[in-house]
């Protein structure tokens, strides 16, 4: 999908809606985050786009939150936007989840944070969109003040170039970004109010990660189903093997959960308190989403592994939603930390 | 330079290891060094040179054009590699000098299994496709050697080695799967209700061809192929290993795959329409293939274990290279304690699959039961400790030049080919049984 498809695409789901614009802004994604019944229309919608295409659906996501943070933060809304939330290398360890509570950090966690935000020294972040954006949201970090902000920038501003071959979901491209000397961070919130956006935008982002994955396993087990009634082996379709039926299980029973914690999940209103709530279940649920995706295509055996049967692609996207916004383990930290703090 | 990690002793503090170990009693003593170098020290001589020289060539060949083939596989880079492998013994390794390459009396020491599992961990700790294009050579030949047809072994392999040795690296390929017959080829329970697609008519002078055969490694480039067919008329218990010439009339190459990983390596599927195989080229007797088939697969799943092994320990080595020159906060991701217990964790594992392989190697016979236990365990757990790579490195891990998102889709294949993980399970049961059924496992 080249970047020309992926605008058009994008033009077309804004005039069904989705996006904000249109005849009915009303059922954008994320438009209403602080409604529970427009939050879980959201999670429908970026669930049935991941059950089509998982790289779609997340630059829908993306644009989306973008879209959300800059109307929050008194940027330019209408601007394709999307945000870069997380820092060099994981969730900030200590540091950001304590920041986000509020509560002080010592020297070294200040050094730390403003390092992980690249602000301290350059350094590149990565960027994982779609490549049909005009503006990037950045968040930045003072250690002089201890305070969070958000700055919003167009991409010629920043240091922006695509990284050759890398493993987003196939739609999507992965940018090395750094942040131009001359460029300031803007303030359009108070330290305060920054601080519940990042968490905000923490948490949505996840849940929508979550919806997308919930839907790629969906047509993974469609696919996995249908193959394993029709496929003969040792004279019986093969969905009657102990075997396969271990595996068609484990993505019918994984399906079912992930689905009841998200619509349990959009019925909480992202922010603060509920951060860990999102977090807790990326961590646990992700990985089951990801090896039931994996069982999905050993149902093929050697057919799955190649591109024609779609199976490949869905173990990929979903590897790659697991490592976005916190890899499990790291989200797991970060939730004791913010019990600890 | 630092000389400890956060949250350890230094190696000079009087309350270290190191300490400890220098002032203990002789034989407890011991110098700091890698696990790579512990376990080559612990080989037989021959073997930790062997180990040694393979690793050079992999680091100094494979290495380099790992992450390039990964992109795009097509183009002369593979037959490139075939051409480095064949300069460095890596085609003929399956003979002794002076037919092969191998060293008389460590020919004669030790299982040509374990010399293959020791090949197969360094080529694909460096790249998993590029091992296998070249570790697949072995098992194409495995036939021949196993028929213990020496006919055919001076008919087939030696040619074949000597051409390699003139500066014309001469691929074999091995095939047995065909498009509605994966699992059923690699397990005799699927296999007795099997209709075979692919089938042998008599003629004069030997027989005609005509089937097609799917996935089939290094087929694109194979000089010749030990294939299996069933006769005419009968069923999986005619089946015959035939070496079918890739230049013979009627033989074609169709596709090669578009594969998630291991993309130096083409799986190939190659039709068959009529293509004459002379009596002389049949290996071991006709009907004899299906239990040639099995018996190639217990020396060939322990390999399969060491291919998922060393993509498991490349991946290791691409987190430890990343978590020493990241920083956060000043300092190498090195010195954080969730970054140790994740590393800790991968050395343990791939460990662990090392000594399983090993062990299960020593043997010159290797039953049904450790070949398939050895593959099966060794490919889930390279899956794991891939994805935990990708876990550490976090969104890093989906840059290309990361090299884990590479070594997880490498590994994936590990738990499907030479028979799915499930199939390598039933297979353990299958050749324990008598011993299960006496109450005796």
């Amino acid at each position: 999908m080249t970047p020309a498809d992926l605008a058009a695409l994008r033009v077309q789901a804004a005039r069904l809606g989705l996006l904000g614009e249109g005849r009915e802004p009303e059922t954008g994604v994320w438009e209403h985050a602080h409604d529970a019944s427009a939050r879980t229309l959201s999670v429908r919608v970026l669930r049935a786009l991941g059950e089509v295409n998982a790289g779609f659906a997340l630059h829908v996501h993306g644009l989306a939150l973008g879209r959300l943070l800059a109307r929050e933060l008194g940027f330019d809304a209408e601007r394709t936007t999307v945000p870069c939330l997380l820092g060099v290398w994981g969730l900030g360890r200590s540091a950001l989840p304590r920041h986000l509570r509020g509560l002080p950090l010592d020297g070294e966690q200040r050094a730390l944070l403003a390092d992980y935000f690249a602000c301290a020294q350059p350094r590149e972040l990565l960027l994982h969109a779609g490549d049909d954006f005009e503006r990037v949201l950045l968040p930045s970090y003072d250690a002089e003040t201890d305070q969070l902000s958000f700055g919003s920038y167009d991409r010629g501003a920043l240091q922006l170039r695509a990284a050759a071959g890398g493993h987003a979901p196939d739609e999507t491209a992965t940018f090395m970004l750094a942040r131009s000397h001359h460029v300031l961070p803007a303030q359009h919130a108070t330290p305060a109010h920054a601080r519940a956006l990042y968490a905000q935008a923490l948490g949505l982002y996840a849940l929508g990660l979550l919806a997308i994955a919930a839907g790629a396993l969906a047509q993974a087990h469609a696919k996995a189903r249908q193959y394993a009634a029709l496929r003969v082996q040792g004279g019986v379709a093969i969905e009657r093997h102990a075997a396969v039926q271990a595996l068609l299980g484990s993505t019918t029973t994984v399906r079912s959960l992930s689905e009841r914690a998200l619509y349990s999940l959009a019925r909480e209103a992202p922010g603060l308190e509920a951060l860990p709530a999102f977090l807790s279940a990326r961590a646990e649920l992700h990985p089951r989403l990801c090896r039931a995706s994996n069982d999905a295509l050993q149902v093929f055996g050697g057919l799955g592994y190649m591109k024609d049967t779609g199976l490949e692609k869905l173990v990929r996207d979903q590897n790659a939603l697991r490592v976005l916004c916190g890899a499990p383990a790291q989200l797991l930290r970060f939730v004791a930390e913010w019990e600890r703090a | 330079m630092t000389t400890s990690l956060d949250g350890h002793l230094a190696p000079d503090h009087a309350l270290s290891i190191r300490q400890a170990v220098q002032q203990g009693i002789g034989f407890a003593a011991y110098e700091p060094l890698s696990i790579w170098e512990q376990d080559t020290r612990a080989l037989p001589a021959s073997l930790g040179r062997y180990r040694r020289r393979l690793r050079a060539f992999a680091q100094q060949r494979l290495a380099p054009r790992a992450l390039a083939l990964d992109l795009d596989p097509h183009g002369d880079g593979p037959r490139q590699v075939l051409r480095d492998g064949a300069r460095a013994g890596l085609l003929t390794d399956v003979l002794p000098w002076p037919f092969g390459s191998i060293a008389p009396l460590s020919f004669l020491r030790h299982p040509l299994q374990l010399r293959a599992c020791i090949k197969m961990e360094e080529l694909c700790a460096a790249c998993g496709g590029q091992g296998l294009l070249l570790g697949a050579h072995v098992l194409g030949c495995a036939p021949i050697l196993l028929s213990g047809d020496l006919g055919a072994i001076r008919r087939l392999l030696l040619p074949a080695c000597a051409r390699t040795r003139r500066g014309e690296p001469t691929l074999l390929a091995f095939a047995i799967t065909e498009p509605a017959a994966g699992s059923d080829v690699e397990d005799g329970h699927g296999a007795a209700r099997l209709r075979p697609g692919t089938v042998a008519t008599r003629c004069p002078g030997g027989y005609r061809l005509t089937g097609r055969k799917v996935f089939i490694s290094g087929g694109d480039l194979a000089y010749g192929i030990t294939l299996f067919a069933a006769l005419q008329g009968e069923g999986m218990e005619s089946w015959t290993c035939f070496y079918v010439r890739a230049a013979s009339p009627g033989f074609e190459v169709v596709r090669s795959e578009l594969k998630m990983g291991q993309r130096a390596s083409a799986a190939a599927e190659i039709s068959l329409s009529d293509v004459f195989v002379p009596d002389a080229d049949v290996v071991g007797a006709p009907r004899k293939g299906f239990g040639l088939n099995r018996i190639t697969l217990n020396f060939s799943r322990m390999p399969v274990g060491a291919i998922a092994l060393g993509i498991a320990r490349g991946a290791l080595e691409a987190a430890v290279d990343f978590a020493a020159r990241t920083t956060l906060g000043g300092k190498p991701l090195l010195h954080y304690q969730e970054v140790q217990l994740d590393l800790a964790q991968m050395i343990a594992e791939t460990s662990a699959m090392r000594a399983l392989i090993w062990q299960s190697a020593q043997a010159f016979t290797p039953t049904q039961a450790k070949a398939s236990l050895t593959k099966l365990h060794c490919g889930d757990r390279a899956v794991e400790v891939c994805t935990l790579a990708m876990d550490l490195l976090g969104n890093h891990s989906l840059l290309h030049g990361q090299r884990v998102e590479k070594a997880f889709r490498d590994a994936r294949l590990t738990q499907i080919y030479e028979g799915t993980n499930e199939i390598n399970r039933l297979a353990v049961i299958e050749d324990l049984q008598e011993t299960l059924l006496a109450r005796d496992g």
